[in-house]
């Protein structure tokens, strides 16, 4: 009677796993049991169970198993000859490591950089459903009433939260007092969207009251040093808060990096008009944002609408949209996910840059081409002293295949030699490397899975990629030759010439990019402003001055010294917000210019030039109601004479136009000069207080600091509870360029780095090419060549490198760079001497690489070289 | 003295006499059937394959393999039999039981 068969998978597990010692005689007790079950399905059920119950340890195949015993004895026979070798050839196997481990360190670092970039916000629970809303294309900042409407209007939003900050803010606790940064307010649903891991206190009910606030540990740490901070009170601002939470820090990669967060009051019910708030909504799962932004215009159109038409007097909001479709802001959502790298104007903390992203990755990659490049071509150079080792193993039966996983071996040694260099390298410079990013990584960073993974993948890649191409070369030698002691060359000298160009190529690139971007960065901080911000001093917090600013102002200009002082709202090169004003005349149009406060005095302190018109005068009454604009304020509203013209910003605030300054820079000069309005400041305007956030001083002193000392006494004695803060606006005019500093500063380095690597190289290179030639020398200069010739003979070729190199790498560089300047509005223009500097400078480098190490040649005596033989 | 070497574990115990009965034909299925014959226990084959190559580790039994057919799929069997340290083992154990069941008080038993 036949059966059917026993189940395949079982019989081919069991051959899998099990000693081929014990295989017969269980294959054959299984069958037995088989044959003898009188059901089939039972009898393969059963077959299948048993099989599995021979997984057993002593039935498991072992190491001593596998017939590949030779291959580990040769494995470690490769690893000793490349020890070995290492040993014999330290010179080069030195300035292999050592470029290599210069292109891993700035790879890790690299790495460490883009997974501390891409992980930003990716800690809160649920974040894929939480989104930023924003106004318009630009806006970041949207109307208070916002959050609370969303989730009663839109059954898409889950939960959502305003949240305003961050602020500098004054502490006092008991009778100690100081200024503590990373401030925010929240309102109650703050933690629900981005919930954090409370220490006291509960996520649901700590920000009910309005005079509640939760602090993060360390903050707490520092307000009550040794006690529990739950409950206590703390004055901020002249408020008195109770702590009702205590969190965890928030770590470093958030675009939200709050200290503490206050309750907020309840906005007003019909505020929509001011955009003063970050606005968050977690969605529903499984909502889709681009519904949801169908939703949020409906609700603009609903909330937002009517009071935009308070100022057209059209009839209906459609209407006012026909007329103006260049006018809608309507809300968007944007993932929290996107803000640190595709939206960092939205953020509150460290912002990051897409583009930085990639140019970063860009240069490690190229850095650690140069390396590896360098490892080719010396390795291939250099594989003639290899050809007898590889002739005698390929005699004693050594296939191609054994012979290329030694010099991969090989490879694999220098590699992780370089990788372990490496991690000193990163350890010892992440200061450094944190000054460039302007992130804090500490050296535990370095040590995280992530990075080792990818310093796993590196290892494997540079491995693979220096290794392969020499073991191909040298494998293919004939052993016939090698053991007859004819020297074989390996690998084509055009391609180890190819692979020097490109290092050229590379190095001429980074430092072509490392002198525009300097230029650049130069030329916009030379820029003539059109403003005067020389000895500009700029106190902040001059609304805590209240009504005193008059008397301060008083004394402040009897200060020897001070020259002039003024109020204002907002200095130049600092935020300044628009607002949207109506033109009277021309009864459909809205602009929305850039706003500022300010009284008569900053035309002096300034140096304010006025086109037509004239500036403010303190002693008119009405020119609370007068405003004075740009030239191109002037331009956009097209009129003949903008004098006399009015503005509006509804609800019967009309403003009459008195003067136009011509333009000058108050924002970056990357942008064009925008549409600019100066209000008369005092305490009535619309922004109160704040009108006088700033007290600039023209300061004309040779002792800068006794004067300072003396503005803070006076600050003091009006404010005494107030901390001093003052700055120049030159400092502000710079810092606006340090993030072009430091991508000047990232080239800088690496094109350093690239240069000693590639010169490194050359330098190997040369070395190796002078002593193949030393015969050829000395029978030149015994045939009468001299010094000079024979220098010229080494040069040319490396010169011809060059200049290959510089045409590529130049041609790259003019065309990524002109790119990169069409970014600024204010731009250097390429030229041909700035594209030249690097080309000139590289082949200079290299001439005295070259003549250095030619010169010993050319003047030794040619019967040195030729005695032997 | 020689107690250690004898030790033996209880399954092994049985495995290691059920062999000795079987004489030339032991071979794994057939121990697994024996053992449910003479004391009505399930023991799994790989449990039986296991204690076999434990014995024989230790010298108690000896295999070789046996005679190909066409049953068991071409399988060949591995016969065991019982070694000389093998036949004192169940010689030791035999006797050492005799002696411990001989000291036991009778009135221990006759109440049970």
């Amino acid at each position: 009677m036949r059966k059917k068969n026993p189940p395949v998978w079982a019989l081919g597990m069991l051959q899998f796993f099990c000693k081929d010692r014990y295989l017969e005689q269980i294959e054959g007790d299984l069958f037995e049991l088989f044959d003898r079950e009188k059901s089939t399905r039972m009898a393969r059920w059963r077959f299948g169970w048993n099989a599995l119950r021979f997984f057993r340890l002593r039935y498991l195949k072992g190491l001593d198993d596998f017939e590949q015993l030779t291959t580990l004895a040769m494995i470690k026979n490769y690893l000793k000859i490349a020890i070995r070798t290492l040993i014999k050839q330290k010179s080069y196997a030195g300035i292999n490591i050592a470029g290599l481990a210069i292109g891993i360190a700035s790879c890790l670092l690299i790495f460490m950089y883009i997974a501390h970039e891409r992980s930003y916000d990716n800690f809160y629970p649920d974040v894929e459903r939480i989104y930023r809303v924003g106004v318009g294309e630009r806006g970041a900042y949207s109307p208070p009433m916002l959050a609370k409407t969303m989730m009663q209007d839109l059954s898409q939003v889950e939960v959502a939260t305003r949240i305003g900050g961050l602020w500098n803010t004054l502490f006092k606790i008991g009778n100690r007092s100081f200024m503590q940064a990373g401030a925010a307010f929240g309102d109650e649903n703050t933690f629900e969207v981005f919930q954090t891991e409370f220490l006291y206190g509960d996520p649901r009910t700590a920000l009910n009251e309005p005079d509640n606030i939760v602090l993060t540990e360390s903050l707490a740490q520092k307000c009550f040093p040794d006690e529990l901070a739950m409950n206590k009170t703390i004055e901020i601002d002249g408020e008195v808060y109770k702590v009702t939470g205590i969190v965890v820090d928030p770590p470093k990669n958030t675009h939200f990096p709050y200290q503490y967060v206050a309750a907020s009051l309840e906005p007003g019910h019909n505020n929509w008009s001011g955009n003063s708030n970050w606005t968050y909504a977690k969605t529903q799962p499984g909502s889709d944002p681009a519904e949801i932004n169908v939703r949020l215009q409906e609700l603009y159109y609903k909330y937002v609408g009517p009071e935009l038409m308070s100022f057209s007097g059209h009839s209906s909001f459609e209407e006012y949209m026909e007329e103006n479709p260049n006018r809608y802001y309507g809300f968007s959502v944007h993932p929290v996910l996107d803000i640190h790298l595709r939206m960092p104007r939205l953020s509150m903390g460290p912002r990051g840059d897409y583009k930085n992203v990639i140019i970063f990755s860009l240069i490690a990659v190229f850095i650690l081409l140069i390396a590896c490049v360098n490892y080719i071509n010396m390795a291939t150079a250099r594989s003639a002293i290899r050809s007898k080792e590889v002739g005698i193993r390929k005699a004693m039966g050594s296939h191609r295949k054994n012979i290329i996983i030694q010099f991969l071996v090989e490879s694999m040694v220098i590699t992780l030699l370089s990788v372990l260099i490496a991690l000193i390298i990163s350890g010892v410079s992440i200061d450094y490397f944190n000054e460039l990013t302007g992130r804090q990584f500490t050296i535990n960073d370095l040590f995280t899975s992530s990075t080792l993974l990818s310093i796993g993948i590196l290892l494997i890649i540079v491995g693979l990629l220096a290794g392969v191409y020499p073991a191909y070369i040298i494998s293919g030698f004939s052993p016939l030759k090698a053991l007859r002691g004819q020297m074989q060359q390996a690998g084509k000298k055009s391609l180890r010439s190819y692979l020097v160009s490109f290092q050229f190529a590379i190095s001429i690139f980074l430092v072509a990019a490392t002198v525009v971007i300097y230029q650049q960065v130069t030329f916009m901080q030379s820029q003539n402003l059109g403003v005067n911000i020389d000895q500009t001093l700029s106190i902040e917090n001059g609304n805590e001055l209240g009504d005193k600013y008059e008397v301060f102002k008083n004394e402040l200009e009897k200060i020897s010294g001070v020259q002039h002082v003024a109020k204002i709202s907002n200095v130049p090169f600092s935020f300044v917000g628009d607002w949207t004003y109506h033109v009277v005349e021309d009864n459909n149009r809205d602009i929305g210019p850039s706003n500022v406060f300010t009284v008569a005095s900053a035309k002096d302190v300034l140096d304010l030039e006025m086109v037509s018109g004239r500036f403010f005068d303190d002693n008119r009454v009405t020119d609370t109601s007068a405003v004075i604009i740009n030239e191109s304020f002037a331009t956009e509203l097209g009129f003949d004479d903008p004098l006399g013209k009015v503005l509006s910003r509804g609800r019967g605030l009309d403003f009459t136009i008195i003067g136009v300054m011509k333009d000058f820079n108050y924002a970056s000069l990357k942008r064009e000069i925008e549409p600019l309005i100066y209000r008369y400041g005092n305490k009535h305007s619309e922004m109160g207080m704040w009108h006088q956030r700033y007290v600039i001083a023209k300061v004309n002193t040779s002792d800068i600091l006794r004067t300072l000392d003396e503005i803070e006494d006076l600050w003091n004695q009006h404010v005494p509870n107030y901390p001093f803060d003052a700055g120049f606006l030159n400092e502000y005019f710079q810092n606006q360029y340090e993030s072009e500093r430091k991508f000047g500063q990232v080239f800088t380095t690496f094109s350093v780095l690239a240069i000693l690597i590639a010169f490194l190289g050359l330098f190997a290179l040369t070395t190796f090419v002078l002593q193949k030639r030393v015969k050829e020398i000395a029978v030149r200069k015994v045939l009468g060549a001299s010094t000079s010739s024979l220098l010229g003979l080494m040069l040319k070729d490396f010169t011809r490198l060059v200049i290959l190199g510089g045409l590529v790498g130049i041609g790259v560089a003019f065309y990524w760079l002109e790119e990169w300047l069409k970014g600024y509005n204010y731009r250097i223009e390429l030229s041909w001497y700035l594209l030249a500097i690097p080309v000139v400078l590289i082949l200079v480098l290299t001439w005295v690489v070259v003549s250095l190490k030619s010169y010993k040649a050319a003047v030794a005596n040619p019967s040195d070289a030729l005695k032997e033989e | 003295m020689k107690n250690k070497s004898y030790q033996l574990g209880e399954l092994e115990e049985l495995v290691l006499m059920i062999v000795a009965i079987l004489q030339e034909n032991a071979y794994g299925v057939k121990v697994m059937d024996e053992i449910m014959d003479q004391i009505g226990r399930k023991v799994n084959i790989s449990a039986v394959h296991t204690v076999l190559d434990r014995l024989e580790k230790k010298d108690f039994v000896s295999s070789h393999m046996g005679g190909a057919s066409s049953e068991r799929g071409g399988r060949r069997k591995r016969i065991f039999k019982v070694t000389s340290a093998g036949s004192k083992a169940i010689e030791y154990v035999h006797q050492t039981r005799n002696e411990l069941y001989s000291k036991i008080p009778k009135t221990a038993l006759g109440f049970q």
